[in-house]
């Protein structure tokens, strides 16, 4: 199993159940736990906030009534327009393999391949609000990191393999920005989307590293969509780079990385 | 605001097009913001609402020959920036952002650089020209969400891949990407061994 690197231990942390996941966060930052408990409870209110916003799991959510009818778009909070906009602007840079409507064009508007992403982003600023500078956040292994685990050193990510639970594939030492990774466990085997070469360009799972997680999270999701070829649309975004296991365990990668 | 749509299959070239609209007035809202607390000087640290930190805006002379910034009264500057923001906003973004300032006739055009706002694509900054008489004679979006040349993704430096084997599981991380299996029991369960292992 993965083991934590020697020397680096964060000084507080707490995990917290959120969008059908788990969230963990811990603090790197050498300070008293009074100054970093207000910070984390101010990340678990937003993720909370955030996700009664957007569950289509709870009928009450603004996605859920907009999807019953029961709440114009045009009526709906900056935050859910915020999140069709992007979703709409990646549906079209995806040429549809990105698709806010999984069950087809008259189907729901789920936008839960964004949201996890864009949400953790968001609410783990407020450990940059209160001042914390070294730690990170993860949801359900969508990661956004800030400062250093310990002082010159990168982070360490750990890139689980999805042929062999509980065993790692790859480690990526990354700068401060973010790392998160969509595979068949998430999405179910159905969204392999032919359009893009079927099958037999599909990929067990896809892990994109950048400086946003909003992002790096909705393109994993859409390079998985897309399979292999979708590494090479990857390209196009400067910035971000992929690492994605293929059915036979091979790991094929964007160009700077494979380098 | 209330004029976006929704993203359906009809009206997605109409919200791609709103899209840069929207974030472009937000951004140079949160300029005027600024602009009605500037006290005059060179420097100012300002916060605008909703911003993660504070942001230092430089006064940059445009011409390089004399500054501006000083002689113009914040109140002046402000309400004419409001008054005016929302026209040159349109008129900007109908065409395309100017490259250079525009010159009103015989004054100078002070170059302001806003806030960088967390927007929906990323960060947004705006940087906007205010003559001496406080009237914005130019506006120009200086960081783009998904801007090739922007700071903060050509300083991120490109990640290091290691391969690892199954035989060999001796990595030490400081936290684990996965795909979320759909049982919470699982990620609880990878999460738990590493919180265990970092504490």
């Amino acid at each position: 199993m993965p083991q934590p690197s020697s020397n680096r231990s964060s000084t507080a942390h707490r995990v917290h159940p959120v969008m059908g996941t788990v969230g963990s966060m811990h603090v790197y930052d050498d300070v008293a736990a009074e100054l970093v408990e207000p910070a984390l409870d101010e990340v678990v209110r937003e993720l909370d906030r955030l996700e009664a916003l957007f569950s289509t799991y709870r009928p009450d959510s603004e996605v859920s009534r907009i999807n019953a009818g029961e709440l114009a778009l045009a009526a709906a909070s900056e935050e859910v327009l915020d999140v069709f906009d992007a979703c709409t602007w990646l549906e079209q840079v995806s040429a549809g393999a990105f698709d806010v409507r999984p069950d087809g064009p008259a189907g729901a508007v789920d936008p839960a391949g964004f949201v996890k992403g864009w949400a953790t982003e968001r609410a783990a600023a407020a450990l940059t609000r209160h001042g914390l500078e070294h730690w990170y956040v993860s949801v359900g292994g969508d990661i956004v990191m800030h400062g250093e685990p310990a002082p010159g050193a990168r982070w360490d990510v750990g890139i689980a393999d999805p042929l062999h639970p509980g065993t790692l594939r790859a480690t990526l030492h990354v700068e401060a920005g973010a790392v998160a990774t969509s595979g068949t466990a998430e999405r179910g085997l159905h969204l392999w989307d032919t359009r893009h070469g079927g099958t037999a360009h599909a990929l067990a799972s896809v892990t994109v590293a950048g400086p946003s997680l909003t992002w790096a999270d909705a393109f994993a999701t859409t390079v998985f969509v897309m399979g292999r070829s979708g590494l090479g649309w990857l390209e196009r975004f400067e910035g971000y780079h992929a690492v994605a296991v293929c059915l036979d365990g091979e790991l094929v990668c964007t160009s700077a990385l494979a380098a | 605001m209330n004029d976006r749509k929704a993203p359906n299959n009809s009206m997605p070239t109409l919200a791609r097009r709103l899209v840069p609209v929207l974030a472009l007035g937000s951004a140079a809202g949160a300029l005027v913001f600024a602009l009605d607390r500037q006290g005059g000087g060179e420097s100012l640290t300002l916060a605008a609402p909703g911003d993660t930190e504070a942001t230092s805006v430089e006064a940059v002379d445009a011409t390089a020959s004399e500054s501006t910034a000083a002689n113009t009264s914040p109140g002046t500057a402000a309400s004419a920036a409001s008054t005016s923001v929302a026209s040159t906003v349109a008129s900007t973004v109908t065409t395309t952002v100017p490259a250079a300032p525009a010159q009103s006739s015989g004054t100078k055009c002070q170059l302001y650089n806003g806030p960088t706002e967390w927007h929906r694509f990323g960060p947004v900054q705006v940087q906007a020209g205010v003559t001496s008489s406080g009237k914005i004679c130019s506006v120009k979006l200086i960081q783009e969400p998904g801007d090739r040349r922007s700071q903060s993704i050509n300083d991120w430096a490109v990640p290091v891949l290691v391969e690892q084997s199954l035989a060999d599981q001796t990595a030490r991380v400081d936290v684990v990407s996965g795909a979320t299996l759909t049982s919470v029991a699982y990620s609880a369960s990878l999460q738990a061994i590493i919180d265990a292992a970092t504490k």
